[in-house]
């Protein structure tokens, strides 16, 4: 299997001095989901953000290591050519301009890709991909609800035409039952299309439920990575992607797995 | 009566000037404190244009409007585009340092005597009766009309095309509108053209019913309140905040005092600083401004 995204020994340092990656390894095979799990502050975020090109605001910069997407370097590439490669992000915060409606959400995307084409067609596209946004088509995006908010970030990023989608956090301070909507229309774009998907997470059910390779990174490294099936049942993974220092957690899913043991051999 | 016209008169120069604040502002966070001489470099390109190369009122306006686009690209490009990325309160001292060096540059090229563009370009500012009682001068009425159109303009162009709306987008956030492939620096030239267009225009109207010298880019600075009164970022307050400056101005002048028309707009200005920073119609969370 070929892998579209590679990145290697990667490092950002933030203003010249705060380094926040310490050489990630990872790799997004074409046509697949994988996930990229961890906890607050392990680097996740700005994984994302390297690959999908920082712009000067940010004042960061990759100090090592590479990024291959498709064979070719694009390391310290910025926005918007990223973009015009095909590698689309859906920030964690942030993610839809609150002042303007659903509709003219779409409409102010902007690649090489998407100009020129028709736009009404884009539009019913996308609300094919999320039918309950079509009902929101002309109201203003900040009054929409968090999962409402996520489905049209989703939906702006793919008017873009992306190869590889990077998605920040996506079920991050949504209502269960939106997460399932959410994981379900994201299984169906993933069907209908050949997209390459980086997956960011903090919730392993969620990760798990849509991706089929996954990395955990810790403290600006990958300390895991394996088929989802095996992490599901690794011992490990539990521990890590809970952070150090958070042992009474782990061990009340210890506890709560061996519960469910018992009552299995009741 | 003549009171009423005089105060739509003065709203519509104020709200003319106002919008470029409002347009630079709301798309970049940047206050353009060149604003004021901008204008009036306006005016003097008139004064250029029609010593030069027109003789024809229309076709000497018709060129300087198109100088005046080249002007606003101009100042973004060569100066302007450095600062993106920049601290908001560098670029804001940029245009500070614009508007200084652009006084002395119209001082050293046009002489700091009164010019009256009106007869250079041999304009008929004729007094125009609208009732028997209520007169208004041509330059004065074509001020209210162009400044109608442009408003009218404006709105539908950010709300109804698709670089207007990306105006709008990048404005409420920047990052997200380069990661959903938006051109910030297209964006940003375009807020500047727009806004030293609108700005020119102004300059040319007011120039052209009294004269023209370099300390007129005052009124620059006096519609400013306007701008802030109705929200730094919204067009439809910038028409209010004018309005509300220029009847109390208007009214001050006739019934109190006249020498209280250089104060009025800034007394209103640090009251409403203290009452409402973000305005009648401006974004709220907006309060870090420079």
């Amino acid at each position: 299997m070929t892998d579209i995204l590679e990145v290697t020994e990667l490092e950002v340092t933030y203003q010249r001095s705060i380094r926040a990656l310490h050489g990630v390894n990872l790799r997004v095979a074409k046509g697949q989901i994988t996930a990229l799990l961890g906890a607050n502050g392990a680097g996740k975020s700005t994984t994302l953000r390297a690959i999908s090109g920082f712009i000067g605001l940010d004042n960061a910069r990759v100090t090592a290591g590479n990024v291959r997407y498709l064979g070719e370097d694009i390391t310290g590439l910025q926005l918007p050519k990223t973009i015009h490669k095909g590698i689309v992000l859906v920030p964690e915060r942030d993610k839809v301009f609150t002042n303007l409606t659903v509709a003219e959400n779409l409409e102010v995307v902007s690649t090489t890709r998407a100009e020129g084409s028709n736009w009404r067609q884009i539009e019913e596209e996308i609300f094919v991909y999320f039918p309950r946004l079509a009902k929101l088509r002309n109201k203003p995006a900040g009054l929409l609800s968090g999962g409402e908010r996520q489905m049209l970030a989703i939906g702006s990023a793919l008017v873009c035409k992306p190869n590889l989608l990077l998605i920040d956090e996506l079920s991050l301070g949504l209502a269960p039952v939106i997460v399932d909507e959410i994981i379900e229309r994201l299984r169906d774009i993933h069907a209908r299309t050949d997209l390459s998907i980086l997956l960011v997470e903090q919730s392993a059910a969620v990760a798990f439920a849509l991706a089929s390779y996954g990395f955990v990174l810790e403290n600006g490294k990958v300390e895991l990575e394996g088929a989802t099936q095996d992490l599901r049942t690794n011992q490990k993974i539990l521990e890590l992607y809970l952070g150090t220092g958070s042992a009474g957690r782990a061990d009340y899913l210890a506890n709560a797995r061996r519960r469910r043991e018992e009552r299995a051999n009741v | 009566m003549q009171i009423l016209a005089n105060i739509v008169v003065l709203t519509s120069l104020y709200a003319l000037v106002a919008c470029g604040y409002v347009l630079v502002y709301k798309v970049s966070r940047v206050l353009n404190l060149a604003h004021g001489e901008l204008m009036i470099l306006g005016a003097y390109l008139l004064v250029a244009t029609s010593a030069g190369i027109a003789s024809d009122p229309l076709a000497a306006i018709a060129l300087t409007a198109m100088f005046s686009i080249v002007v606003g690209l101009s100042v973004y490009l060569l100066l302007m585009r450095k600062m993106t990325g920049q601290p908001v309160l560098a670029a804001v001292l940029t245009t500070v340092a614009l508007g200084i060096l652009l006084r002395g540059a119209m001082v050293l090229i046009w002489g700091p005597q009164q010019l009256n563009v009106g007869a250079m370009i041999s304009f008929d500012n004729a007094s125009i009766a609208l009732t028997d009682s209520v007169r208004v001068s041509t330059a004065a009425l074509w001020l209210v009309v162009c400044t109608f159109l442009v408003y009218l303009g404006l709105l539908a162009f950010l709300h109804m095309s698709r670089w207007g709306m990306r105006m709008r987008a990048s404005g409420q956030n920047a990052l997200l509108a380069a990661q959903r492939g938006i051109n910030l620096h297209t964006v940003y030239a375009l807020a500047w053209t727009l806004s030293t267009f609108s700005g020119s225009l102004a300059g040319v109207l007011v120039t052209l019913d009294s004269r023209i010298d370099v300390n007129m880019a005052v009124i620059g600075l006096k519609a400013f309140p306007a701008a802030l009164v109705g929200g730094l970022d919204s067009l439809p307050g910038a028409l209010i905040g004018a309005g509300v400056i220029a009847a109390l101005e208007v009214l001050l002048i006739h019934y109190v005092n006249p020498l209280l028309s250089d104060v009025v707009p800034f007394l209103v200005l640090i009251a409403i600083l203290i009452v409402r920073p973000w305005g009648l119609y401006g974004t709220k969370e907006e309060l870090n401004r420079v």
